[in-house]
């Protein structure tokens, strides 16, 4: 298992990219597959430092990543506020320019690039586990 | 932030020379963009090939420069490919940005 904390600030999420890619190395896992975790895991590493902590940088994050079987599993622990309910984006039209989004797809590119997403809240923390297959 | 302006007839090619986007960086590229633009750049390419991660608060900037070129001007991306490429396919933002592989494709654009 690889393990690594970090502060929650942005400009310390890419050190979680860093230990990603030793873990992908070690694992032998292939770029596109390297390229789907990257996005996972800093996608929630970035909504752990702007939602849970609200960009306080003295929030602590533990990334826990680990290859079991077929499968990877990368675990991210915090101690700030609980995540609100899960938002899917649906709908296929076109909209006009001026009215584009510029945020919130993170949980949509977690949900899309996920086999399986668990959140478990206790009464100090916040831990979400967060699963991939990977292809044979 | 590490972007070079190449300007040729009418049209101005800006290179983001970094590997990675991600949302440390993602307000000094959106506010670099800016003042590009705002210098008169609105017929612009942005050449993005040498990134290999991007993130999607950098693509909510890309989306805000998008929106201040505005009507008037234009701006094709080329060389997404990868990760960043599927990052705007996941999103369907492909379908809302001009993206193609060189700067030959991208000129016909304008």
């Amino acid at each position: 298992m690889c393990k690594l904390n970090i502060n929650s600030d942005f400009s310390e999420v890419r050190l979680g990219s860093d230990l990603l890619q030793e873990f992908c190395a070690k694992h032998d896992i292939n770029v596109t597959t390297q390229g789907h975790l990257e996005l996972i895991l800093v996608e929630a590493l970035n909504n752990v430092v702007e939602h849970a902590y609200k960009e306080n940088p003295e929030g602590e994050i533990l990334i826990e990543l680990e290859k079991a079987e077929s499968k990877t599993v990368m675990k991210i622990t915090d101690s700030g506020i609980a995540a609100p309910g899960t938002v899917l984006i649906e709908g296929s039209d076109l909209p006009n320019e001026n009215m584009l989004p510029e945020g919130g797809w993170g949980l949509c590119l977690i949900q899309a690039l996920t086999d399986k997403i668990e959140y478990f809240r206790y009464p100090d923390h916040n831990t979400l586990v967060l699963t991939k297959e990977l292809a044979a | 932030m590490n972007i070079q302006l190449q300007k040729n007839d009418g049209l101005t090619t800006a290179t983001l020379d970094e590997t990675r986007l991600d949302a440390s960086v993602a307000p000094e590229f959106k506010a670099a963009m800016e003042d590009i633009i705002l210098s008169g750049n609105n017929q612009l390419i942005l050449d993005i090939s040498k990134l290999s991660f991007m993130d999607s608060s950098s693509l909510g900037a890309m989306v805000a420069v998008l929106k201040q070129i505005g009507g008037t001007g234009k701006m094709v991306i080329i060389g997404a490919s990868g990760a960043v490429l599927e990052l705007f396919k996941l999103t369907r933002m492909d379908r809302i940005f001009t993206l193609t592989s060189d700067i030959e494709t991208a000129k016909q654009y304008f």
